[in-house]
């Protein structure tokens, strides 16, 4: 396996008296679809947050490409190449879809090449021709796919996606996970936080569980889905 | 003139500049901590409840009963605020704002056209004791003692009474709440009552040592949300403590070494230093260095 | 007019356009063109003191467009907006009595005037963006700031309060410090010999307020509707999630402030140079209340509707004081009406309604997106 692309040594947060994360540690390969998921209340949230810089763990460290960016702003990250999607739909809902892409592609572009650039990011999360409606206007699965498009404009080398496919239909769901795989083709590590195991079936990927703040099980989807422990703390019997 | 009525002068001043702080935010900190809207007009409230306390002191009524009266007429009032104009803009925090300053505006112009821009006074009851040949009034001795009280019975009623409960539960999840029987507009009223109360039994007392004119609360409301903000959300009432302790104590320095108006200033100088260290409070920063030391 | 510049039009036009601005049509502009002419040639009718009276509206236009630019793109509120006025006024009037005889013009102290609050912005500023303070606290520091200058100003009746010729004169409001000294100047730009003087009092300075005005707007909405105007929009939308694209928000959330602070300097030089007058009162809360009322009733996300607010209120104000001192308290309830009616402001939900008429008129398709939509949208 190569590199780690991503690190967290031994990381605990602590809001107020509850522990929401416990002394993780995990690490993500560079070039890999890693899955972290967790029953409610393990910590996916707060993980997440931590990682992409809006929150900074109470004691533990952090490490991106080998640099450790535990204290790094959340903007610092982003032009080291780490780019994320919030749970819920995290577009601007005043601006036109060319308009929100204008915003990740202002920093890599010159203005006159943002239309284009816009439109064949937008085809790419199939969503071609919807330039100039407002978001607000659009399903709730083309604003996800639109929220995914924000990030991969920005061209980064990490992308973290928290919940793509929360509220999606089935079908909707089919499409965002192919969406994930072919972006990992094209040379993207992706890390995906769910809640919904069905999804994370059809990714099929390298699969993290936590729980309680810690890391509870790690391994291949198949092997994740057929641990008893796991099973057991999904359904609540532990 | 000796040292140690110089050194109870100070000590003196501290406690006064406390008691300012802490009524002035007492109602503030009240429905800004519940209900999240800073009510721009609580000044305004207490330059309500000073007029009523003055207007009940010269008819007659015994200190006690103005105060009483101030603060059940600016709860009234509070009342009417709420039903009609602020029920509106809950999770709003900037259209709050805006609109209670408009109400406070309505309010400060409403009077002085009512009453005109004379100004009342009340005399400051209770005399005065002398320590070393310095000469001080009991009746800031006896706002202190007041300031402490309220906040103390307005911490008890959140912490104990079923209203606090309730009161809690609607603010952390109204839908919640709501389902399970919490009449939670009636929560949002009450608690705006309260809070609108305690501005004016905190103007009635104020009234009896300063000059009363329609513009009395314009310059509690941004002293009193200082104090707020320093205090922090994490235990609002705890924090309001901790940050009148702190910026009274900064002020009291700053106007001896220098004069009235620097101490003035040094308040929001306190407060804005102590907000670059502890952008969330100071009860918010005590928090986060507890949780750290509980993760070691 | 030449096929050149006729040629060009179109792209300047289209700089000016955009979904940040209500009104982008051709019969918006014309209506435009139509109401500057009209200011443009009300002197040859209006009174001398109708005159005086319609400069000193343009500066409060100016003075609720620098509102307008924080809080209606940028999403930063300031209940303090006049402690810039105050100080672009203080810095005009100190510059001016001090340079008036040395150099023969005023343009210094206009840019000073500009310049002095955009410095007191960058620095407060810096304090409460770098430090993430919330939105609600940094709108009521800045009344305290105001507050502050304000208690400043009227303590400083002692002569030593004297900076060169330039006496701050407490409650007296600045004047000069000794009786060679000169008073505050009227507005005089030019070099050597080509000067020009602005009485206040006269067409000269109306024209001059309403070009200043028509300037701003202008420059305004080339601003709002450029890259740095979907930023401002973007953070004001999301902070958090601007951020993640690797913006840093706290510079843009500055730069806006500085550059709000700067016209609303602009805005208080130029009403100095109106009444050659300044004075504590103008850091209170009247002004600063003033200017929150004119952008909330015109609607804070849209440059035209809180000119033409800013305008039609202050014309009530005036014409409400002949019925005794009750505009404040007519003004409030406005406010206050007009945020339960027309939270997005009176004049942006008109406006986006008459837009919507129009387009449904001609029949085309998709309206542009108004702030009144978005509000259907989010209830």
């Amino acid at each position: 396996m190569s590199a780690p692309i991503l690190e967290v040594r031994d990381v605990h947060k602590v809001y107020g008296g509850v522990r929401a994360l416990n002394g993780l540690s995990l690490s993500v390969a560079a070039g890999e679809i890693h899955c972290v998921v967790g029953p409610n209340g393990a910590g996916k949230s707060t993980f997440f947050k931590t990682l992409i810089g809006v929150e900074r763990p109470t004691t533990g460290q952090v490490f991106y490409k080998g640099q450790e960016v535990t204290k790094l702003p959340a903007f610092r990250r982003a032009r080291l190449g780490l780019s994320v999607k919030f749970q819920n739909i995290s577009a601007f809902g005043e601006l036109t879809a060319l308009q929100n892409l204008f915003v990740p592609l202002r920093r890599n572009h010159r203005k006159a090449d943002i239309p284009a650039r816009a439109s064949a990011v937008l085809a790419r999360v199939g969503l071609a021709g919807v330039e100039d409606t407002p978001v607000r206007q659009l399903s709730h699965g083309q604003q996800q796919w639109l929220s995914i498009g924000l990030s991969i404009a920005a061209e980064p080398d990490l992308l973290l996606l928290d919940e793509p496919a929360a509220g999606l239909s089935s079908e909707e769901t089919a499409r965002t996970a192919e969406l994930i795989r072919e972006l990992n083709r094209s040379g993207m590590t992706v890390v995906v936080i769910e809640h919904d195991m069905g999804f994370i079936r059809s990714l099929r990927a390298r699969t993290s569980v936590l729980h309680y703040g810690r890391l509870f099980a790690q391994g291949g989807f198949d092997e994740i889905a057929t641990n008893e422990d796991v099973r057991r703390i999904y359904l609540g019997a532990a | 003139m000796e040292w140690s009525g110089q050194v109870f002068s100070w000590i003196y001043q501290y406690f006064d500049n406390m008691a300012f702080l802490l009524l002035a935010a007492s109602g503030l900190i009240l429905i800004y901590g519940m209900m999240g809207v800073i009510n721009m007009a609580h000044g305004e409230l207490m330059m309500i409840g000073a007029y009523v306390a003055s207007a009940a002191f010269y008819v007659g009524a015994p200190a006690p009963v103005a105060i009483v009266a101030a603060g059940l007429v600016a709860g009234l009032v509070g009342i009417a605020m709420e039903r009609l104009v602020i029920r509106h803009f809950y999770n709003q925090l900037l259209s709050s704002l805006v609109v209670t300053w408009g109400l406070s505006l309505i309010l400060s112009q409403g009077v002085l056209l009512a009453l005109g821009p004379s100004t009342m006074n009340m005399p400051t009851p209770f005399g005065s004791f002398s320590v070393g040949g310095f000469s001080f009034g009991v009746y800031r001795m006896v706002l202190f003692a007041t300031a402490i009280g309220l906040i103390a019975g307005v911490w008890a009623l959140f912490r104990f009474s079923s209203f606090g409960v309730a009161a809690r539960a609607a603010m952390e999840n109204p839908r919640m709440a709501s389902a399970l029987g919490v009449d939670t507009k009636r929560v949002y009223t009450a608690t705006f009552a309260i809070g609108s109360a305690l501005g004016g039994i905190a103007g009635a007392l104020f009234a009896q040592t300063a000059a009363i004119s329609p513009f009395f609360g314009q310059n509690y409301t941004p002293m009193a949300f200082i104090t707020v903000v320093m205090g922090g959300g994490a235990s609002a009432i705890l924090g309001l403590v901790y940050a009148a302790l702190y910026l009274a104590g900064v002020q009291t320095i700053a106007s001896n070494v220098f004069n009235q108006y620097v101490g003035y200033v040094s308040i929001m100088a306190a407060a804005f230093i102590g907000l670059l260290v502890m952008p969330s409070g100071i009860s918010d920063f005590v928090q986060k260095r507890r949780a750290r030391r509980m993760a070691r | 007019m030449t096929g050149v510049t006729r040629s060009r039009i179109p792209a300047l036009l289209a700089g000016l356009n955009g979904p940040q601005t209500l009104g982008n049509s051709r019969l918006f502009w014309v209506l435009w063109l139509a109401g500057v002419a009209a200011f443009a040639l009300l002197p040859c009718v209006a009174s001398r003191y109708q005159v005086l009276t319609a400069s000193n509206f343009f500066i409060s236009a100016i003075l609720a467009l620098s509102l307008c630019l924080i809080w209606g793109f940028a999403g930063i509120l300031s209940l303090g907006q006049a402690a810039f006025f105050g100080v672009g006024g203080y810095a005009y009037g100190i510059v001016g009595i001090n340079l008036i005889e040395a150099t023969g013009e005023s343009g210094a102290a206009l840019v000073v005037g500009a310049l002095a609050p955009a410095l007191l912005a960058a620095a407060v500023g810096a304090l409460m963006f770098y430090s993430r303070l919330k939105g609600v606290y940094v709108a009521i520091l800045m009344l305290v700031v105001s507050l502050l200058l304000g208690l400043f100003m009227r303590q400083t009746a002692d002569p030593a309060y004297a900076i060169g010729g330039a006496y701050l004169g407490g409650m007296n409001g600045l004047g000069p410090a000794t009786a060679s000294d000169p008073s505050i100047p009227n507005l005089t730009l030019g070099f050597g010999e080509l000067v020009a003087e602005f009485d206040g009092r006269g067409r000269s300075f109306y024209w001059l307020a309403l070009g200043a005005l028509v300037a701003v707007y202008l420059g305004l909405r080339w601003l709002v509707n450029s890259s740095f105007g979907y930023l401002l929009v973007a953070v004001r939308e999301d902070e958090r999630r601007t951020e993640t694209f690797g913006y840093d928000v706290r510079l843009i959330q500055l730069g806006a402030f500085c550059i709000s602070a700067a016209l609303a300097g602009l805005a208080g030089a130029l009403y100095t140079a109106w009444g050659t007058y300044i004075h504590p009162d103008g850091f209170s809360v009247g002004p600063n209340i003033l200017v929150v009322i004119w952008v909330a009733v015109g609607g804070r996300k849209d440059l035209t509707s809180v000119v033409v607010a800013t305008l039609s209120l202050s014309w009530i104000s005036i014409e409400l004081a002949t019925w005794g001192e009750i505009s404040l308290l007519v003004l409030g309830v406005i406010l206050v009406a007009a945020m339960l009616v027309a939270p997005e402001g009176v004049f942006a939900t008109l406006g986006a309604w008459f837009g919507r008429l129009m387009v449904r008129s001609r029949r085309r398709p998709a309206p542009p997106p108004t702030a009144a939509a978005k509000l259907g949208a989010a209830r």
